[in-house]
């Protein structure tokens, strides 16, 4: 799922935060009670792959989901543990290397593992008249860190508290929910070899950036981030028709600072997203999915130097003027998805992407844009207590253009670049199975993506078990 | 209802909003000044490189007949060289300025005065001296087992008199790297002001005055840290035992050298192993103290100081700018680079394009040969030069 991949790493980073939002006041319009607990594996190998991945990965999940019904109140919770664990990993300085342009990185290969504990909790409590409110919360924290010089070590933590309203008609529902997300990441380099000098680089954008010998002294960067979003939601039910409408509002702000005393910042993002998701539901049979979103971001670096401070006599970092304006991200993702029939059931979508960069440090500018539209078709066939989903799919690159000058770090860029563009083969294999009782499921997946051209980088597969038990 | 229906479309509003590119511009004059007005040089073939400190970006120009360039360019940390070199006459002319701050509303200078957009630059007429650091081999190798090595560093010392030209006598003169070791530190504490600190040690030419004579198209070379022979240690194969003089001090237990070679005179501040020569970019000077070495030392309480601004911590011990005979100051890039010679000394800067331990080394470009002695160049501006990422030759005895 090569292009699926590029979509969720690069084009809507924080529509995968949008997505894991609710609105929990919602939670009253659905009476269960269960507890879901599951336990994954997933395994990924092979050379079609994003410059920061492994060449082999494998990771392990367990999560714990819970719905109950206490008095009126209506709580959810949720515990995650991940660990991964993926070989030759390059230029990995952040977790997510997508989220922002500014990076410490290395270019050596290495082994990195990643652990990854989330924790959320909601409450939803209706008030009458169709009206309820609800809380959510949540708390992430991952843990990162290369075995081989450079080793970065991350830390990183998200909290996150979004109160929500919520009216439900006869027909017509109405939610609204707003929110607040903190997360920082601190990450950390250190050598341990004596004998090797390695570089360590300060990249802001476009792999524009320089690299330095290893000093111990300046290896320490948090990055932090504050992200207010918002969100709209509308049922309607007409007879057999059904509509659902969530739209989704953010914007964040981050800053990198150098960790410790001396002022250093390395540079501020400011991000919009939009995504609009539609569901709408004809009868049994026919069920459609359409969502649009849009991504825009500006990168800014400060004018700073260092000066003697006149009270402490100690050498701090003064910022002069205003941030300069140097990244722009715009990207945008539309996807459309049908799936048709009741027991059998046939499952088409089409999405197109597409992302522009540019670097500007007038008059030098640096540019890259790219588009594509996957097309996939998936049959689901039920036999007995199995539902066994194969897919078919396409990615055809229409559009792609990348600067590759003197002043880019080339090497990672064209790695880069060879794995976004071209086109490519997606084919993919679903199974779940469910227990009589329904009590027990396992589900198993295994897909590939294979470039069309036959020089090009081969393929990637990724095969993942999962086993669940509900109470 | 009614209330939720205007937070839906301040929602919707906020859906236009979107970050447009839009770079910010700065229009910078530099105004070059001649020195010696009289000099006669067409000011308009001097190459004027305005240089981003924070990235990797230089943009050069000419300057028009009355010496002015215009940049227009982003916001930025920069510093501004300019030099030119005149065949025909054989006059060098360069000069650079301070690092300073360009901002939206004007320039912030190292002093941290905001001023309009404009920049003098003083242009200095480059006085040929005899002697030249030839090669300088600070880069490092390899050991055999593939680990890095850095003992097998050196520096080439080179009488550029020519023909009929002096004859210039090593003894007291003086052998240093200047502070800030590397060129990646943060800024020069020392940045404008007269005097230069001395990065730990330096070392010193022994010798009555007469002792060693270097007549013109001659070597000197001098291993830093190990004048032995590397054959059998380092993939740089250099036989330094056959150096002419070596960094040596039995105060200093990662030296060494063999027998044959000169041992230089230790001078240092604080305490150590060894010689801490930048592998990447030391700013290296050969002087003399105007009052003499021995005068010197003795004025410690004159000559060795804290950093500016400090009253405490390490101190250096100082030099003036004008005892320098000649100096090259290598960075590890442009980027982020500190200025730490004066314009006088080098008006620019040299840097390899190799990684580090790459066995790589500045040599000086050959300007020609006049009755088989060689001329090299000698501009005062280490850009033009010197020679980066070339293969260590030092003409050893």
């Amino acid at each position: 799922m090569r292009k699926l991949l590029i979509i969720g790493l690069l084009a809507v980073f924080a529509t995968a935060a949008i997505a894991q939002e609710r609105n929990a006041a919602r939670l009253v319009l659905e009476d269960t009670s269960y507890v879901d607990v599951s336990l994954g594996v997933t395994g990924k190998m092979g050379a079609l792959k994003d410059v920061f991945e492994g060449s082999r990965e494998i990771g392990g999940a367990l999560g714990v989901d819970s719905r109950r019904t206490l008095g009126k109140a209506h709580l959810y919770g949720r515990f995650g543990y991940g660990y991964e664990y993926g070989q030759d990993h390059t230029w990995r300085g952040w977790i997510d290397p997508y989220e922002t342009p500014f990076m410490l990185a290395d270019s050596i290969p290495g082994s990195i593992s990643l652990e990854r504990y989330s924790m959320e909790a909601g409450v939803g409590l209706p008030v009458g008249g169709g009206w309820s409110v609800g809380l959510d919360a949540a708390y992430d924290v991952a843990l990162m860190a290369k075995h081989k010089d450079l080793r970065n070590k991350n830390t990183a933590m998200t909290f996150r508290i979004a109160p929500g309203v919520s009216w439900q008609g006869e027909r017509l529902g109405l939610g609204l929910d707003v929110g607040y997300e903190r997360s920082t990441e601190r990450v950390e380099y250190m050598q341990v070899s004596e004998s090797r000098e390695n570089v360590l680089f300060d990249l802001y954008g476009l792999w524009l950036g320089h690299g330095s010998g290893f000093a111990s002294a300046e290896n320490r960067r948090m990055k932090e981030r504050d992200r207010f979003f918002g969100g709209f939601q509308v049922d309607l039910s007409l007879g057999s028709v059904a509509i659902q409408n969530d739209f989704r509002v953010d914007w964040h702000q981050g800053v990198q600072t150098e960790v410790g005393y001396n002022n250093r910042q390395f540079g501020t993002t400011h991000a919009w997203n939009w995504s609009d998701a539609l569901s709408l539901e004809i009868g049994r049979a026919h069920h459609i999915e359409a969502s649009v979103s849009f991504t825009t971001m500006e990168g800014l670096r400060p004018l700073q130097r260092q000066e003697l401070e006149p009270d402490s006599r100690i050498r701090v970092w003064v910022t002069y003027g205003d941030p300069v304006s140097c990244y722009w991200r715009r990207s945008h993702l539309e996807k459309l998805r049908y799936v048709f029939g009741t027991s059998w059931q046939l499952i088409a979508s089409v999405s197109n992407m597409g992302f522009e960069h540019v670097y500007n440090e007038y008059p030098q500018r640096f540019t890259q844009h790219y588009h594509t539209v996957v097309s996939t078709l998936a049959v689901a066939i039920p036999i007995g207590p199995v539902r066994l989903t194969p897919m078919l799919g396409y990615a055809i690159n229409y559009d792609a253009f990348t600067d590759v000058t003197s002043w880019q770090l080339q090497e990672p860029l064209l790695r880069q670049w060879d794995y976004w563009e071209g086109n490519n083969y997606l084919g993919a294999l679903d199974l779940k199975w469910t227990s009589a009782t329904g009590r027990c499921y396992v589900q198993a997946h295994y897909s590939i993506d294979a470039s069309t051209a036959a020089d090009a980088d081969g393929t990637r597969q990724t095969a993942s078990v999962t086993v669940g038990f509900v109470f | 209802m009614k209330r939720i229906v205007p937070l839906l479309l301040l929602l919707l509003l906020a859906a236009p909003a979107c970050y447009r590119e839009s770079p910010a511009v700065v229009t910078l004059t530099v105004q070059l000044k001649l020195d010696h007005p009289e000099a006669a040089i067409d000011i308009g073939q001097l190459e004027v490189r305005l240089q981003n400190k924070d990235a990797a970006f230089g943009y050069i120009k000419h300057p028009d007949a009355d010496g002015q360039v215009v940049f227009d360019v982003a916001p930025g940390k920069y510093d501004v060289m300019a030099a030119g070199w005149f065949t025909a006459t054989r006059i060098a002319v360069n000069g650079a300025s301070e690092e300073f701050l360009l901002t939206t509303s004007g320039l912030i200078d190292a002093q941290g005065e905001a001023h309009a957009p404009q920049l003098e630059v003083l242009l200095h007429v480059a006085i040929p001296n005899p002697l030249i650091i030839r090669e300088a081999y600070y880069h490092g190798s390899s050991t055999l087992e593939g680990a890095n090595y850095t003992k097998d560093t050196y520096i080439e010392l080179y009488n550029n008199a020519g023909p009929g030209g002096q004859v210039v006598y090593l003894d007291s003169l003086c052998l240093a790297a200047i502070y800030p070791y590397n060129s990646t530190t943060g800024n020069n504490a020392w940045a404008g002001l007269d005097t230069i600190p001395i990065a730990q040690m330096y070392w010193m030419f022994p010798g009555d005055g007469h002792t060693y004579p270097l007549a013109p198209g001659e070597s000197a070379v001098v291993a830093c840290i190990a004048a032995v022979d590397h054959r059998g240690r380092a993939m740089s194969a250099l036989q330094l035992n056959r150096a002419h003089f070596g960094c040596w001090s039995e105060t200093l237990s990662r030296h060494e050298i063999a027998a044959g070679v000169v041992p230089m005179v230790l001078n240092m501040t604080g305490q150590g192993t060894a010689w801490a020569l930048s592998i990447h970019s030391p700013a290296l000077v050969v002087f003399r103290p105007e009052m003499g070495v021995a005068a010197y030392q003795s004025q410690a309480a004159l000559w060795e100081r804290y950093e500016p601004g400090k009253s405490s911590g390490t101190k250096y011990w100082h030099i003036a700018k004008d005892w320098i005979l000649d100096g090259v100051e290598c960075v590890d890039a442009p980027s982020s680079a500190i200025k730490r010679l004066p314009g006088t000394v080098d008006a620019s800067y040299v840097w390899m394009r190799s990684a580090h331990y790459s066995g790589k080394c500045v040599t000086r470009k050959l300007d020609f040969r006049a009755e088989g002695i060689e001329i090299f160049m000698d501009t005062n501006n280490s850009d033009a030069d010197f020679e980066p990422d070339s293969d260590p030759q030092p003409r050893l005895r």
